[in-house]
């Protein structure tokens, strides 16, 4: 020991002073502290009179340094939560367009035509919303010049712009194919030829949906890649976000279907099984949120009790209240005002949840407790963990020298 | 208001700490707000000066830097037999005496903009964080304890310590960008770079110290800003500005490993005088965190000093999250597809 300190290049006149001298305040704390320690021994009551005289850690069973956060503010704002929404429902359409498309035959052509449409037209604000999120929009590039699929945002991006193309594809596919619905086979635009053709369609899905899937969760797994009290490795957030993202996306599509076609009646089928697949997506996302409240348990505070508390009842009240709405006994023309009520209700339920997660972020990152919290080991709760702790370094005349893990590692091996 | 402390002009010169022969460029600043005698890439010429002029090599220089240039050799990570050529910092808290002189020396080597004139209220301390604008910050933690005994005796300690980057072994900012901007270099330290970062905010959430900061006031560049750990400075052979002015050695710098014997030996010491607390803080690991580069001797709770007890590594577990998230999608889409088939394919006689 001694030797390592003599070689120090730091050397300084005030070192061999502090070597002579010691630090009287210190020195009078640590024999307080040791007489105190040696006279109580190890009875486990004694543990008050030993911390009296330990300075503020007595006072204080979550130490802190003024009570200020440990971690930053996430600087992600309306632009991301809304990009996660409208993500969400693109991939939900488009994944339903390709389903109904290859499984649900004519019956529900009209279904997969307009949710291609909604897939896209969702699709179209998102870029614009993320280089507007970044603080050098003109560099919104450099993401394209790495391929780093070890972040979440990386192969996200990377995801959403082979996505894109997917849905391009099946937009114009869509569009020629009800373009030219009533001519002949062989007056049809060979363009269209070209995209119907099975071996391309087959590779178009075995790429597309994949990358759908992706852009549909990616998102909770990006937040859940955070420090962040709330999301930190919370395994629920991509379930959440992907099963939030198919029920938006077949509400969009429903609300669309209502829309475009004034009659009524005429989608009668296809109705009914967006219905089935919207409350199996809600199903879904009910239990991933109980999950993810579970897991997070005391730092889902936000969500709970902060700002953002209102958001998340709204995002479970209005899901619940779809899926009542829905299940009304209404018949006829009452019908169709039903089921667009549910479809919209719907659809703010699933911005409510994406706004509630990533604003109730900022609040959890700004909370000096939780901030705390996310630190301490997840095994042993808030107090206990800093018990061990203290009784880990516990300044025992007698103790060996523990310091540090390695050490110890070192000592015994 | 500008100082300037001679020493670092007469070693910046004599020693060709900059290395590169460019004039450094002022960070912080958008292309825009630069002034013309400080180039943006060095490749404009001294006597262009026309604003048209400067707006086409802005231009260019985007376009230059837009797709990466052809790498001839891959970098490649660091041996095990090489880890001991790290650099890294040691901080002794039990020297600090909180004068503030690596938050100003930092400041001024790295150009760094003001936090503004605003009194916290806390102890000495108004800087607050770590951040953006501030890369070395000092703690002041102010710890008053009345006597037990009831006579009135006040017992108090101050706690201070000078705060930065951890350079982290496994850092969750460098596996969190999306660029690759946040590099290991040469030097074994966590190196944001400034000409690639687009100002994400990823790195931000992703950092358990919370130590990055995004500049994002009005004339700032909005990119990610960190601790470099003065590599130029150390490209030139030169120690870090905040170790060189630290007047008592709180902050010293070298090979990670000559300065883990040291702080090792420094912890025997203080023990063997009678301060039983000292103990160091990432020397070896964290918790269930890898060991850190810039590591600290505490005499408290880290969380006394706004350090987190046992930093979450979020990356861990990713690719479970990945599947789970998948899972539940394709599942759902299984279901989807089998609802459609029913309701629709049926009557196709499919």
């Amino acid at each position: 020991m001694a030797d390592e300190t003599k070689d120090v290049p730091y050397d300084a006149p005030w070192k061999e002073n502090l070597r002579r001298r010691t630090d009287p305040n210190r020195v009078s704390v640590v024999n307080k502290y040791g007489e105190a320690a040696l006279a109580a021994g190890s009875s486990a009551g004694s543990s008050n009179d030993i911390s009296t005289n330990i300075p503020q850690q007595s006072q204080s069973q979550n130490p802190s340094y003024y009570d200020l956060s440990i971690l930053k503010k996430p600087v992600w704002k309306w632009e991301i939560a809304l990009y996660f929404y409208l993500g969400g429902i693109s991939s939900g359409a488009y994944l339903l367009s390709r389903l109904a498309d290859r499984f649900g035959g004519k019956e529900h052509r009209d279904l997969s035509r307009i949710a291609s449409y909604i897939a896209m037209g969702t699709l179209i604000p998102c870029p614009p919303l993320l280089i507007a999120d970044l603080g050098d929009p003109k560099r919104f590039h450099h993401m394209l010049r790495v391929w780093k699929p070890s972040t979440p945002m990386n192969l996200g991006t990377w995801s959403i712009v082979s996505y894109s193309g997917m849905a391009a594809y099946e937009v114009v596919r869509q569009y020629l194919e009800h373009r030219d619905r009533h001519l002949p086979e062989s007056e049809r635009s060979k363009l269209l030829k070209l995209m119907n053709n099975g071996t391309l369609l087959v590779l178009h899905d075995a790429a597309g949906i994949p990358f759908s899937l992706m852009v549909a969760g990616y998102t909770g797994v990006l937040l859940s890649c955070t420090a962040n009290p709330l999301w930190c490795k919370n395994p629920w957030l991509g379930p959440l976000f992907s099963s939030s993202a198919i029920a938006t996306g077949a509400e969009a599509v429903s609300l669309a279907l209502d829309v475009a076609d004034s009659s009524g009646g005429k989608n009668c089928a296809a109705q009914e099984t967006l219905q089935h697949i919207d409350t199996a997506a809600h199903v879904a996302e009910l239990a991933c949120m109980e999950g993810f409240k579970r897991h997070a348990g005391e730092k889902a505070k936000p969500l709970q009790h902060g700002k953002m508390r209102n958001h998340h009842r709204f995002a479970t009240g209005a899901m619940i209240a779809a899926e009542v709405l829905k299940r009304l006994p209404v018949k006829g023309r009452y019908r169709k005002p039903v089921r667009i009520a549910a479809s919209l209700l719907g659809l703010a339920s699933g911005l409510a949840t994406r706004w509630s997660m990533v604003f109730g972020g900022h609040q959890d990152a700004a909370d000096p407790h939780l901030s705390r919290l996310i630190s301490k080991s997840a095994s042993t709760s808030n107090e206990k963990s800093h018990q061990v702790f203290q009784q880990n370094r516990s300044p025992s005349p007698t103790a060996e020298l523990t310091y540090s893990k390695g050490e110890q590692q070192k000592t015994s091996g | 208001m500008t100082l300037s402390l001679p020493i670092y002009e007469n070693e910046s010169r004599s020693s060709g700490a900059t290395g590169r022969g460019t004039p450094r460029p002022v960070p912080f600043a958008r292309a825009e707000h630069r002034s013309a005698s400080t180039p943006t890439c060095g490749t404009i010429d001294e006597d262009d000066s026309t604003a048209l002029g400067r707006a086409i090599d802005d231009a260019a220089d985007e376009l230059r830097n837009a797709f990466p240039p052809v790498r001839r050799s891959v970098p490649q990570p660091n041996r095990p037999e090489d880890l001991q050529d790290i650099m890294g910092f040691f901080t002794d808290t039990t020297l600090c005496i909180g004068c503030k002189a690596c938050e100003v020396a930092c400041k001024q080597w790295n150009q760094l903009p003001s936090d503004g004139l605003q009194f916290t209220g806390y102890s000495y301390d108004n800087t607050k964080h770590v951040g953006a604008t501030t890369w070395r910050h000092v703690a002041f933690k102010e710890q008053i304890n009345r006597n037990s005994d009831g006579d009135g005796t006040v017992q108090s300690r101050w706690l201070m310590m000078s705060d930065v980057c951890k350079h982290c072994h496994e850092a969750p900012c460098q596996h969190s960008c999306p660029t690759g901007a946040i590099i290991y270099n040469q030097f074994g330290d966590v190196y944001l770079q400034n000409d690639i970062c687009n100002g994400c905010g990823y790195c931000v959430s992703a950092c358990p110290f919370g130590v990055l900061g995004r500049a994002d006031n009005e004339h700032d560049d909005g990119h990610a800003h960190k601790c470099t750990l003065c590599m130029d400075r150390q490209e030139g052979g030169l120690t870090p500005a905040c170790a060189k002015v630290c007047p008592t050695s709180s902050i010293q710098f070298g090979p990670l490993e000559d300065l883990r014997k040291k702080a090792k030996g420094r912890v025997e010491e203080l023990r063997e005088r009678g301060n039983d607390r000292a103990y160091l803080y990432g020397c070896d690991d964290v918790g269930d965190y890898g060991p850190l580069s810039a590591f600290f001797l505490l005499e408290d709770h880290p969380n006394e000093y706004n350090l987190p007890e046992n930093p979450p590594q979020p990356f861990k577990g990713q690719k479970a999250r990945y599947a789970a998230s998948i899972g539940v999608g394709a599942l759902l889409a299984g279901v989807a597809s089998w609802l459609l088939a029913r309701s629709g394919g049926n009557r196709r006689g499919r």
